[in-house]
């Protein structure tokens, strides 16, 4: 398909069906988009108060030079208001961080998708979802935001489904991956704070995550038994946590919050009580073939009953199950504060989400930043 | 309509190829492995055989870590030093 580069703008007759015109062109996601007017453009890039040719730097895989212009034109096509491009400014730039290695990201047979969690006040000036259908459509902030990132990838990262993006299945987050965080239900201190932010600032974060996954246990009568089916299924062995101890983010209904609460739980000590139980032991990874001279490398550690030690230096073997693996445990995470706990979603039973991570705590870290920060850009 | 094009330009990074070599007769051949499934495995066997048909000489393995980034440019910097020819494959 051709992709015209050199051309800044392109200028299509009256009779020309514009949708037709953009769709093949291979600009879109598939589904239609608006077209990226100059008007409509213009209005984005004022928004934001920014030279349109200031450049936010190089997007993975492909290395396409992010302006502020190119970026524009990708939010109005994705259905963006002007007022939404400091959102999706702030998320381009955490995703651009090394530590988030958008190049693996983006191109991993694996097919994660980046999930960006909008945190302070800037969700009810925009009407970000933070409650019901939490995943799914009905808000243009939380459609149209985390499909421009999309967009953005592909028509300036190059990440083209077949050509650098290679994921095997990807997944429906890749349309659209957005969500805020239901701050005013929750007695929980936001996520933002827990990752050194005040209350009044607002963020987005960037998580490279696995589709969300529903734990549902209604017939649980304590808290303790919600909280161990989470752990349950934050430990499944088809997950990258399991060799790699990246990052979670585990979201809790408001039901289920209550029973929490009520129970006397705190976030921390829901934090903790999930890295206790979220683990899987030696045993069971040698019994899959989950362990092999390649993660040996990872830097993960393994609690063996009295030390965190690193599993490189208690391997030997990583096929043969010897008595003492059954108690070497691996948690899902590297640390406590590896797991993203977030208030957020409906009630109507008590219920959670948790989405594993794309890849282990040495290849890709969640980012914070700050939405409306002064941009370091070159010009 | 005019509209703005939302595709980028890429700015390609300017290489300066290696010289060429007019032989593989004893030269020193680093292997870079990615570090996934299987691809020390495809470098080794193209190393045999370049060792049976051409006369390679000696054969390094370097395994890049981790598998999902790019190698660091210390660990490229020290296998070309080595090295007279690198052979790069990606198994997964």
């Amino acid at each position: 398909m051709h992709r015209e580069t050199t051309t800044p703008f392109i200028e299509i007759a009256n009779d020309v069906d514009a949708g037709e015109f953009i769709y093949e062109r291979g600009w879109t996601d598939g589904l239609p988009v608006v077209p990226p007017t100059e008007a409509r453009v213009a209005a984005c890039i004022e928004s934001l108060g920014m030279d349109p040719d200031a450049v936010l730097g190089a997007v993975a895989p492909g290395g396409g030079l992010a302006t502020v212009e190119k970026v524009a034109a990708n939010a109005v096509m994705a259905g963006c208001r002007p007022e939404y491009m400091p959102v999706i400014v702030a998320a381009l730039q955490a995703m651009m961080d090394d530590r988030f290695n958008l190049f693996g990201v983006a191109a991993s047979t694996l097919g994660a998708a980046p999930l960006l969690i909008i945190n302070g006040p800037i969700r009810k000036a925009l009407d970000v979802n933070c409650r019901t259908n939490l995943f799914g459509p009905g808000w243009r902030a939380n459609a149209t935001i985390g499909r421009a990132i999309r967009l953005i990838l592909m028509n300036i990262g190059h990440c083209i489904p077949g050509e650098l993006d290679r994921g095997c299945f990807g997944h429906p987050g890749r349309f659209s991956f957005c969500i805020g965080e239901d701050e005013e239900g929750s007695p929980w201190a936001p996520f933002h704070v827990d990752r050194g932010y005040s209350a009044t600032d607002s963020t987005v974060t960037v998580f490279a995550g696995e589709p969300p996954h529903t734990v549902d246990n209604c017939s649980a009568k304590t808290a303790e038994q919600l909280l161990l089916t989470i752990a349950d299924s934050m430990r499944h062995l088809g997950s990258s946590n399991t060799i790699g101890q990246g990052a979670m983010v585990v979201i809790i209904n408001p039901e289920m919050r209550e029973t929490l609460i009520k129970a006397g739980c705190t976030k921390a000590g829901v934090k903790q009580f999930l890295y206790q139980h979220a683990r899987r032991s030696v045993a069971d990874l040698k019994r899959v073939g989950r362990l092999s001279e390649a993660v040996l490398h990872y830097d993960i550690h393994v609690d063996t009953g009295t030390e965190y030690v690193p599993l490189k230096t208690i391997m030997t073997d990583y096929e043969t199950v010897r008595p003492e693996d059954e108690r070497l445990m691996l948690p899902v995470v590297r640390a406590v504060d590896d797991i993203l706990l977030l208030a957020a979603g409906e009630s109507g039973r008590p219920i959670s989400v948790v989405l594993p991570s794309w890849a282990g705590c040495d290849q890709t870290l969640a980012i914070t930043r700050s939405i409306g920060e002064c941009v370091e850009c070159r010009v | 309509m005019r509209m703005v094009n939302p595709v980028a330009t890429i700015e390609p990074e300017s290489v300066k190829p290696a010289s060429r070599l007019t032989s593989l007769e004893g030269i020193r051949l680093g292997l870079l492995h990615n570090n996934k499934m299987n691809g020390d495995t495809l470098l080794r066997l193209i190393a045999e055989e370049l060792q049976r048909a051409h006369g390679v000489g000696s054969v390094q393995l370097v395994t890049k870590y981790p598998p999902q980034k790019p190698a660091r440019k210390e660990m490229l910097d020290a296998v070309a030093a080595q090295s007279d020819a690198v052979l790069n494959a990606i198994g997964d």
